[in-house]
């Protein structure tokens, strides 16, 4: 049966196919520039087809020193890092929706102020020296290695959960270790795939961080490396030579590019889960 | 699952009681407080450390070097002068809050490199030794490159805390198309009368032959921000009316400020009229970004442009290719505009782009000044600059002549001139720029031999200034954009004035005076 197209549909698909063009425009804009010969972008206005194929802007970025370390570190980062937030907000969650655990109240209270307020950068910074992380990668996750916002997320999955499928695990007599990994985990996959992906931005994203902790140049993330190429660029007259490297605008494209591809392709794979996570948690409080 | 919860909440416990424990131990001084560390310095050099080469680590901005441990200039360097050398670069944005982190932690380098004026706020800390005596036994060579006026600048109470990185003081210049000039039968203009006359020429008299009205007179190459440095379009003009806006100056004994001189409304007078009467500015000059500046003159759709040095050769012709996209253009420089006094010239900036601060905490300040002096000198230099001669660069009768092909591809590794802004040579550099990038050189000579307009208050900070400064700037950039496009008469200017010192400009003037008199032992008073 064919539905008959109404006007207010119409009106709706525009809308949307326009912010769908708003949201893809610039990415596919960055693209284009960064693929583009440096005296083709010249005096172009609105961009929409390629008119040649240039990858100097590319050259510029992957021969940089040390990328191939920037990308190793980031992904150590991501990788570390995902599965330390994950199994602690997990563990955490899976805790807090019990509603009899003793102090609960207490530990969503303190939990919740960490939200509003933070130690701010100089406490924060003592405590990690204090703790020998300074100049290393544990810098990067261990002090923020679990996001609340995410864990009450989590906790509010874990609680619209039935309590009884746990209840005849426990009969059986498994231990409550064994009902998380073996009945709660396995039909958690949206949260857990939304959250994944969550904790994995932030840490691919990571700049602020890696800046205040991290001294040696060998450790530097990937965007650490990428801003300092893009400052390199900036200041084209202040190293005597002709080999000035392409302008600003087309670094920043490819260095956009590089820095967000990878990652980007993470989101095709989790995406079926995350569009059934985006909303867990949120029903109930 | 109790037990389980019971052994989780006793976790969380003892995690935060670490975190509580790890702040109390964080903030306790360490023991190299400063007190002990200067009158141990003479003391510091044990046969032992003289020996073993000193430790030096150097916290600085990064402009995109790497710091790589297999660096051969930097080995060259530490054998020479028996260091162990260090460079830690942090981002210009995050810079101050790093160095804020460093000092509340009391983990000191033993060398800041600062931009700008940016370590004078740091002086009430005592973070930075006193250099002044160090610096005649040590650093004998820098105090011979620069010339005395820039310690100066640095100077507080007469103390002196850190290295002065100078800079020629030239940045800008004025340039136009001269096959514009030369289609059209003009003259190379060189007063206000014969540049307006250009300038609406260029703008109407189809320059490029065309047939198309698609032309500009006069552009600017960045975003409009400010005056005088966030709009170098205008200096030219200023100049020739004998101000520059932003700047103090002094005449007769007494202290202005250019920005509400009578002399800063007759000159609006002019370039209002280029703006409304002749169209020969850009009309997009107070909203236009600065990629889209770039791609303007880039695109050969301007006349004339006054900017950085580098606007020209570097940006438009290194990085956007002018000449394949614009192949008949040529470019040639104003070399004066004279106003009806005979004034002219450009703005002074950046004098002095950073300095170099031997901390406190140095172990040893001897190895430490001796290393920036050794930069300073000319082979110091041009190891830092260029590398090893014979593997990095090539020299013809003792002079500079090229990279080898190893030093270029250090070069592009970034990290052959990692060395090279820790004292700043920019009379070597040039030469450099210059077997390196010939087409530059027309440029580099130029910003040498402009006129300049210094401003009378550069270094001076006061709490004034700090407060009201942005504020009066704004203020100034809002009524300049609405007198020059019309939406204020020029009859107004004197409400322009009233307003500028309302909102703080008299304070900050008064303390400026206040503050030059105090250093220079003078005598200034308010001319406005």
């Amino acid at each position: 049966m064919k539905r008959k197209a109404s006007f207010a549909g119409i009106v709706n698909i525009s809308i949307l196919v326009f912010i769908a063009f708003t949201t893809v425009y610039p990415f596919y804009y960055l693209l284009v520039i960064s693929f583009t010969p440096v005296a083709n972008t010249v005096g172009r206005g609105l961009v929409l087809f390629p008119t040649s194929f240039d990858l100097s802007s590319y050259t510029y970025v992957f021969r940089a020193f040390g990328i191939g370390g920037a990308y190793r570190t980031t992904l150590s980062v991501v990788i570390l890092g995902t599965i330390l937030s994950l199994t602690l907000s997990t563990i955490g969650a899976y805790a807090l929706s019990f509603a009899d655990m003793p102090g609960r109240n207490l530990l969503m209270t303190l939990l919740i102020i960490t939200l509003v307020f933070q130690a701010g950068l100089i406490p924060t910074y003592l405590v990690v020296r204090s703790v020998g992380l300074i100049d290393k990668l544990g810098a990067l996750f261990i002090p923020n290695a679990i996001n609340t916002f995410w864990l009450i997320i989590m906790r509010n999955f874990f609680q619209a959960l039935p309590q009884s499928l746990g209840e005849s695990a426990r009969i059986d007599g498994s231990s409550e270790f064994r009902v998380l990994i073996s009945i709660v985990l396995p039909i958690s996959t949206p949260v857990i795939a939304t959250i994944v992906l969550f904790y994995a931005v932030g840490y691919w994203n990571q700049y602020f961080n890696a800046i205040i902790y991290i001294n040696s140049q060998d450790k530097r993330t990937l965007q650490v490396l990428i801003r300092s190429l893009y400052q390199a660029a900036m200041n084209v007259t202040q190293s005597p030579t002709d080999d000035v490297p392409p302008p600003v605008e087309t670094i920043r494209s490819a260095a956009i590019i590089v820095s967000t591809l990878p990652i980007l392709c993470a989101y095709p794979f989790l995406q079926k889960y995350f569009v059934q996570g985006i909303m867990v948690g949120a029903v109930k409080g | 699952m109790k037990s389980v919860i019971s052994k989780m909440t006793v976790l969380l416990l003892a995690s935060s009681l670490a975190v509580s424990s790890g702040c109390a131990s964080g903030g306790s001084p360490k023991a190299n407080d400063s007190s002990a560390l200067i009158s141990g310095v003479s003391d510091s050099v044990t046969p032992e450390s003289q020996e073993s080469p000193a430790k030096l680590n150097v916290f600085s901005r990064d402009i995109g070097h790497i710091w790589n441990g297999d660096n051969e200039v930097v080995k060259e360097v530490e054998k020479r002068l028996n260091l162990d050398l260090n460079y830690t670069f942090t981002p210009d944005t995050e810079f101050l809050s790093k160095v804020n982190l460093l000092i509340a932690s009391n983990e000191l380098p033993d060398v800041f490199i600062f931009k700008n004026y940016d370590f004078f706020q740091y002086i009430p800390q005592n973070i930075f030794l006193e250099i002044s005596e160090l610096i005649k036994t040590e650093g004998q060579d820098i105090l011979s490159i620069y010339p005395e006026m820039v310690f100066d600048l640095i100077r507080v109470d007469g103390e002196l805390f850190g290295v002065p990185g100078y800079n020629e003081p030239g940045k800008f210049v004025f340039q136009l198309r001269q096959d514009w000039l030369d289609s059209l039968g003009l003259q190379m203009p060189s007063n206000l009368s014969e540049l307006r006359a250009v300038l609406k020429a260029f703008t109407d008299g189809d320059p490029d032959g065309n047939g198309k009205n698609d032309t500009i007179g006069l552009a600017p190459d960045v975003q409009f921000t400010d005056l005088p440095i966030g709009a170098p379009v205008f200096q030219p003009i200023f100049g020739a009316y004998g101000i520059m806006p932003g700047y103090f100056f002094e005449k007769d004994g007494k202290a202005y400020s250019a920005s509400i001189a009578p002399e800063y409304k007759e000159a609006m007078e002019y370039i209002k009229a280029l703006f409304m009467e002749d169209k020969s500015l850009d009309p997009d000059t107070f909203i236009m970004q600065t990629d889209q500046a770039k791609q303007n003159y880039a695109s050969g759709r301007v006349g004339a442009v006054c900017g950085w040095y580098s606007t020209i050769p570097v940006i438009a012709y290194d990085q956007l290719k002018m000449d394949q996209n614009v192949p008949e253009a040529e470019w040639s420089i104003i070399r004066e505009i004279r106003g009806d006094n005979g004034e002219n010239g450009l703005a002074a900036n950046g004098m002095l782009t950073y300095t170099t601060n031997i901390t406190t905490a140095c172990a040893n300040p001897e190895a430490a000044m001796r290393y920036l002096n050794f930069l300073a000198t000319d082979e110091g230099a041009r190891i830092a600059a260029v590398g090893i001669e014979g593997k990095h660069h090539l020299t013809q009768d003792g002079q500079y002549a090229g990279l080898t092909e190893e030093g270029q591809k250090a070069l592009d590794d970034k990290w052959l001139d990692v060395l090279a802004f820790t004292i700043q040579r920019f009379d070597y550099k040039k030469v450099m720029y210059k077997v390196n990038s010939p087409h530059w050189t027309p440029y580099l000579d130029a910003i040498a031999e402009y006129p300049l307009y210094y401003n009378l208050f550069e270094a001076l900070s006061t709490d004034e200034s700090v407060a009201y400064l942005s504020e009066l700037k704004k203020i100034e950039v809002e009524w300049f954009i609405r007198f020059v496009t019309g939406a204020e008469p020029l009859e107004n200017f004197g409400d322009y004035s009233q307003q500028w010192l309302r909102a703080g400009g008299r304070e900050v003037l008064d303390s400026y005076i206040s503050a030059y008199n105090e250093k220079n032992n003078a005598n200034l008073s308010a001319g406005q």
